[in-house]
């Protein structure tokens, strides 16, 4: 096997520096960035620390095909203990960042310990270097990332706004400016380690094993990409597109939740935000022919001068419907102070939501609401909130610990409209009316996210989607995302794939999305680029392998089938929009326990039996939860 | 029949697929008609040549908040005062059946 597979690990307290290497079995045991940062993680980390500790390691991982020329192959997983859950976290970011670290000459990067004083680390190939970072701290993400890359060339950043200095547990690590590995609070983790940025910048070359099988396949997924009708809608709106269609099929979640339509969608889509001007410039992420990222900015009114990357579909359904707000330039406003202070825009609007909605049943007093006025609609508290938040300023203090915390708090039955299970804000998905979505969020290690597990083929959209549901259950009539049934075996195919995917770096859109990139495509990649031969069936294992070690993180910090639920509301009451829309407790037991059983998990305690793991090589794994005592 | 009931309100969201596609259209209806005679009658209207085929290839058809594939096809039946979408889709393959093959186990 060819592949270089570098760990590169810095220890801030003591300021040690150390190189080692993945070894070949790892590297096609866990194919790489995701699967190789939980590998890491279950050895470098222990049960029960505390998330914004210095015992608690920050891991970068890089895709195998990052740093290539394949499409749409430019994601890096980051992976720690969440502060917003207390479970295991990965989170995902696109841009170049991860790219450059690879041309850094580094697969992985694990930060141990915690600094004194704020530092940045500085990586230019061999050259690693702690640099201290007093100037910076304080300052947003544009205006770190200016800083840090004048003179610099070929260099990306990855930094924290004030939001991760002030350890909210919401807060974002953002690459290439507007980029953001968002969810479960990996800002605070590393604001927590006094760590403000990471530079990365190398010229070292990415080596692929079979370059002309190599090429060829990358003609293939360019074939692919070029035609599929989803790959150009998001060339040509983004995911923002997906408002008005969501909000058709009445699944906009709409005023936290409390309906699915929002009759004023028209003026908060990525449609709109053409037409109107407001999109200056469509960006791609390193080696992405897709291009779905963009640059929108707004000329007139209160918040002229307002320029950021995004919005994405979740910005526009957290920070515009799930407001009661289509105030498209407030908006675009307050997706710019999200990425500016870096926060992750779901989480950010959902705690907003809740707080309005519990102004909306008057169990606030007038000094908990910091004399807002929280009426749904009003687009200046939702701007006022985002502020108070990213500095934990008046009720940003409460709001700062996430919807589960702040619920606790104020009590008075705001846990019902808390939408959040695991201590993470669900992102903007109506799982009502998608029920393997609903499994795949109730499962999902770090709560209840879109970002595991896509399983958008069970809405039978397009051809493609309905033949891959036939195979994995026996008849096309399972793509129905109104049934209960069969929902298991669609959710384990793509939490396999997905898993898969994401070590290599690619990106859900052309995985479990479009299938502009097929198992197939994906094992030949990887095969061409370490050169070892690993078929399809062996990628999806390897990411059944991924899936079932990061269950298994979790267990090691205490989970139990209790855990795998979803918010109240969506189990409790329908959505008024669609009739019978409910993910009620029987019919989320009914799928866990399809589920466990198709995993080969214990269906009493969710737990994977000691058969299951050694089956998947994960035998030390196994020795270290039986003396947990948390192995049947 | 009152004029609102009387019509049916075709919406057509995402495109550059289908040069000449309206944002919106109001169409009287008498009667009720399916997906599939709707798309036909809509290609002489908007003078698009193969609009159904079109349609097909690239959209998905949404009646009253739910998808054609979940009533009854390019056979589901539009009353006078439908409400249609006619989506891009943002996932879920290419326009095309079979031109790659899936792995599912």
């Amino acid at each position: 096997m060819q592949l270089m597979n570098r760990i590169l690990y810095i220890n801030l307290s003591t300021g040690k520096i150390w190189r080692d290497e993945v070894s070949a079995a790892d590297t096609l045991r866990y194919l790489g960035a995701r699967g190789g940062n939980a590998r890491l993680f279950w050895q470098e980390a222990r049960g029960g620390i505390d998330p914004l500790g210095p015992d608690n390691p920050l891991i970068f991982g890089v895709g195998t095909c990052t740093g290539t020329h394949a499409p749409l192959s430019g994601r890096t997983t980051v992976t720690t203990k969440s502060p917003a859950t207390n479970f295991y976290l990965k989170s995902n970011i696109g841009g170049g960042w991860g790219a450059a670290l690879r041309f850094a000459g580094y697969n992985h990067l694990v930060v141990h310990g915690a600094s004194a004083k704020p530092v940045y680390l500085h990586i230019a190939g061999d050259s690693v270097e702690i640099r201290p970072a007093d100037s910076l701290w304080g300052q947003d993400v544009r205006e770190t990332t200016r800083r840090l890359t004048l003179g610099e060339e070929h260099t990306e950043i990855a930094c924290i706004g004030p939001a991760g200095e002030n350890l909210v547990k919401m807060a974002a690590i953002m690459g290439s400016v507007y980029n953001a590995a968002g969810r479960g609070g990996a800002g605070a983790v590393m604001g927590s380690k006094k760590l403000k940025a990471i530079v990365a910048s190398g010229d070292q070359p990415v080596r692929v094993a079979e370059p002309v099988r190599f090429q060829e396949l990358v003609g293939q997924v360019r074939r692919n990409v070029a035609a599929a009708t989803p790959s150009q809608q998001k060339y040509l709106y983004g995911t923002s597109a997906s408002v008005a269609a969501i909000n058709e099929l009445r699944a906009l979640p709409t005023k936290n939740f409390q309906r699915g339509y929002f009759p004023e969608a028209a003026r908060i889509t990525g449609q709109y935000l053409v037409e109107q001007g407001y999109l200056q410039r469509r960006v791609a992420c390193f080696s992405c022919p897709t291009a779905c990222h963009r640059y929108t900015q707004v000329d007139t009114g209160p918040h002229a001068g307002s320029y950021s990357g995004g919005p994405e579909y979740e910005t526009l359904a957290a920070l515009g419907a799930g407001t009661g707000s289509s105030d498209i330039q407030a908006i675009l406003k307050g997706n710019e102070l999200c990425n500016l202070y870096g926060l992750d825009t779901i989480s950010t609007g959902s705690v907003i939501q809740f707080f309005m909605e519990c102004q909306q049943r008057g169990v606030l007093s007038p000094e908990q609401t910091g004399g807002l006025n929280l009426d749904w609609g009003n687009a200046e508290a939702m701007l006022a909130l985002i502020r108070m938040i990213a500095y934990r300023q008046g009720p940003g203090a409460l709001l700062a610990e996430g919807v589960r915390h702040a619920a606790r708090v104020i009590g008075r039955g705001s846990e019902q409209w808390a939408i959040e299970s695991k201590g993470l804000e669900q992102s903007r998905v109506e799982t009502r009316s998608a029920k393997a979505y609903a499994l795949a969020f109730a499962v999902n290690p770090r709560g209840p996210d879109h970002l595991h597990c896509q399983p958008i083929a069970e809405f039978g959209f397009r051809p493609a989607g309905v033949d891959l549901i036939a195979r994995l259950t026996g008849d096309a009539k399972y793509a129905n995302p109104y049934t209960i049934d069969k929902r298991a075996d669609i959710v384990l195919w793509h939490e396999d794939f997905y898993a898969a995917g994401d070590s290599l770096g690619l990106c859900s859109f052309a995985t479990t999305a479009d299938f502009t990139i097929t198992p197939e495509l994906a094992a030949g990649l990887f095969s061409a680029m370490v050169g070892a031969e690993v078929d399809a069936d062996e990628l999806l294992r390897a990411g059944r392998r991924i899936v079932t070690l990061e269950k298994c993180l979790n267990i090691r910090e205490g989970a139990t089938r209790a855990d795998d639920r979803l918010p109240w509301r969506l189990m409790h009451e329908e959505s008024p929009d669609r009739q019978g829309a409910i993910n009620s407790p029987e019919e989320v037991d009914h799928m866990l326990d399809e589920y466990y059983a198709l995993h080969g998990w214990d269906p009493r305690t969710s737990w994977p039996t000691d058969a299951t793991l050694r089956d998947l090589v994960l035998d030390d794994v196994a020795v270290e939860l039986k003396r947990l005592g948390r192995l049947l | 029949m009152s004029g609102m009931e009387s019509t049916i309100t075709i919406q057509f969201m995402g495109g550059g697929f289908v040069p000449g596609l309206p944002r919106k259209l109001m169409l009287d209806l008498t009667e009720p008609i399916t997906i599939d005679a709707l798309a036909i009658r809509l290609e002489g209207i908007l003078g698009i040549v193969d609009l159904r085929a079109k349609l097909a290839q690239h959209f998905i058809i949404v009646v009253n908040g739910t998808t054609i594939q979940h009533l009854q096809g390019w056979q589901t039946i539009v009353a006078p005062g439908a409400r249609v979408a006619v989506l891009a889709p943002m996932g879920g393959g290419s326009g095309t059946k079979g031109n790659m093959s899936m792995q599912a186990k």
